[in-house]
């Protein structure tokens, strides 16, 4: 990365999440046990900036191959059949994020529409919190897709 | 019907080597959708699974693992320890081991220490003589270790599922972990003295020492700042884990100026991305976790464990050794997720303490990661020696056998795990 090249936009968010949630829980732990003073809206933005982080860093970690799975039978097939897995499970795992993010829509709607919840420390809509899901897991479809094709071109070299 | 369902599209889907938060969840969503338990509020439940201020605790102290990694400190640290210790008999293994308890319990992933003390202490154990597959084994043993040392994100997320206070579980943990390191060192020891590997030909003189004590002081006052700070009641586990992103990157930029603010960009996404897949399981283990209680697999389940079982020693037994046959094929977390919601009834009924089976818990997981045929951390020590997993795993027969007489002895003796956590007025059974 330090090559020269331009660091990838979903880098820059996960980083810049992550880096943005440290800052805010370390400045409320400092002001809670110096001025005695903490903030309690701090919570409230820290974990949903983690829901965030965590939908953007699945996208990653799915596009390296860094998800947790069973191998020990799965490399028991013969390669043909490895490689149906790798995009029987590639569609599976797009499918359950395609389902959260329609309900999830789905709940923002409602929420723009019937509800108007607003959260409990800072009072601003829920929806807003919400809104991060569906737009953040645009990089998990693109990861998933990524970490598919990586994992069939393995295949395929193990092949020849 | 419905556990049948549930069950079943799990464990297909995990042997077809999917993803265990994807079959996790598509199992859940199946039965969720099957039976009518409410679909609808599968976003909402999705973000609120993480959404949580424990669970915030695990991306600080990933956090702060990257970073003391990158800045180099595994080799100060070991360098220290061969000063001190690299010239008694088995030298260096005992090296590696003591590299691994400090270093393990700095990241809380078995597998990182594997592969971080791996690559700095594997090639001169072969270079004097060791057995690669013996070094292997020793290193892939006591990175077991860091589950059970805190910080430790296990533990996290046995509070996570059992609702029991995570700084008495950290605190809990100390001497069980200190116990089985001492028991690892001795076992290192042992085999090398039998096998003729001798200590390093210089002793550091005392001044050496100093010096490499002094160079590594910062690094081995990590563990000291967060757990005295939970010790004391100070911090909370999730406030401990950022006062630690922020001292290791002080000591890391300041002290030993290894990185620099460029080298950020790739810390923070290597720690997002290693959280992200531990909370891709936690999200989905949740999910699925909620519809087995819903559809009434979880109180079944334990009334039949409750009902098997004669008591609670027999019980306890008895899931140690389902908990060292799935540590040989599955991770902690999904491990945890999938048991601890069934055995919190059994725990309750035949009142066993929460904290204490918790460490009992997470020790049994961390001997199952470094059991033949299959552990995780043995797979990585493999793959950095380059050999095939069984000749490690025959290699670590002795060290599994002293982890197994270690967990007998927590189970028989609750007081070893619960005096700390009650002395700091952290618990109260």
């Amino acid at each position: 990365m330090r090559s020269g090249k331009p660091i990838r936009a979903d880098y820059w968010i996960a980083a810049v999440l992550l880096m943005s949630m440290a800052l805010i829980a370390f400045v409320n732990v400092l002001s809670r046990y110096f001025i005695h003073f903490s903030i309690g809206a701090t919570e409230e933005i820290t974990i949903n900036l983690f829901v965030w982080m965590t939908v953007v860093g699945t996208g990653i970690a799915f596009e390296r191959g860094a998800q947790l799975g069973m191998v020990t039978f799965f490399n028991l097939f013969p390669l043909k059949v490895r490689k149906t897995l790798v995009v029987f499970s590639a569609l599976l795992g797009a499918g359950l994020l395609i389902l959260v993010c329609i309900y999830m829509i789905q709940a923002i709607y409602d929420e723009l529409t019937l509800f108007h919840a607003t959260s409990a420390a800072l009072g601003i809509p829920v929806w807003i919190y919400y809104a991060g899901v569906p737009l953040f897991s645009v990089f998990v479809f693109r990861g998933i897709y990524r970490g598919t094709l990586a994992r069939l071109a393995a295949i395929d070299g193990k092949a020849s | 019907m419905e556990v049948l369902l549930i069950s079943s599209v799990f464990l297909v889907l995990m042997v077809l080597g999917v993803p265990i938060g994807t079959a996790l969840g598509v199992a859940g969503v199946v039965t969720i959708y099957q039976f009518d338990l409410g679909i609808e509020m599968l976003g909402v439940n999705f973000a609120s699974g993480i959404a949580s201020f424990p669970l915030l605790a695990i991306p600080f102290f990933v956090l702060a693992g990257v970073i003391l990694d990158r800045a180099g400190l595994a080799a100060t640290i070991a360098r220290f320890f061969e000063l001190l210790v690299g010239k008694s008999t088995g030298g260096l293994a005992m090296v590696a081991v003591m590299t691994c308890i400090f270093w393990g319990s700095l990241s809380g992933s078995g597998p990182a220490t594997t592969a971080a003390v791996g690559m700095i202490l594997l090639a001169p154990m072969i270079k004097h003589g060791y057995d690669k597959s013996f070094a292997g084994a020793t290193i892939a043993n006591a990175s077991d270790l860091s589950i059970i040392l805190p910080p430790s994100i296990a533990f996290i997320i046995y509070g996570n599922i059992t609702s029991v206070s995570v700084s008495a579980l950290f605190v809990a943990g100390i001497i069980p972990g200190v116990l089985t390191g001492a028991g690892t060192v001795l076992v290192a020891y042992l085999v090398s003295r039998k096998r003729g590997y001798r200590g390093l030909a210089q002793r550091g003189s005392t001044m050496e020492i100093w010096q490499a004590f002094r160079k590594s002081i910062w690094a081995l006052l990590a563990p000291v700042v967060i757990l005295g700070g939970i010790y004391s009641g100070i911090f909370t586990p999730t406030e401990a884990a950022v006062v630690a992103v922020f001292y290791s990157l002080f000591v890391a930029v300041f002290i030993y100026r290894s990185i620099h603010w460029r080298d950020m960009i790739d810390m923070l996404v290597d720690a997002a991305v290693t959280s992200s897949v531990i909370m891709f399981i936690v999200v989905f283990a949740g999910i699925f976790t909620w519809t087995t209680s819903v559809i009434g697999v979880i109180d079944r389940a334990a009334e039949l464990i409750v009902s098997i079982a004669p008591n609670a020693i027999v019980m306890i037994i008895l899931i140690d050794f389902l908990l060292l046959a799935l540590g040989m094929v599955l991770d902690a977390i999904s491990i945890s997720y999938l048991l601890m919601p069934i055995l919190i009834p059994v725990l309750e009924a035949f009142g066993i303490d929460p904290v204490w089976y918790g460490v009992i818990f997470i020790s049994a997981l961390a001997v199952g990661q470094a059991t033949p045929p299959v552990g995780v951390n043995l797979f990585t020590a493999a793959n950095l020696i380059g050999s095939d997993v069984d000749s490690v795993a025959k290699e670590a027969i002795p060290y599994v056998v002293m982890d197994v007489v270690v967990l007998i002895i927590l189970s028989l003796l609750p007081i070893l795990s619960l005096y700390l956590p009650i002395k700091a007025g952290l618990y109260a059974p």
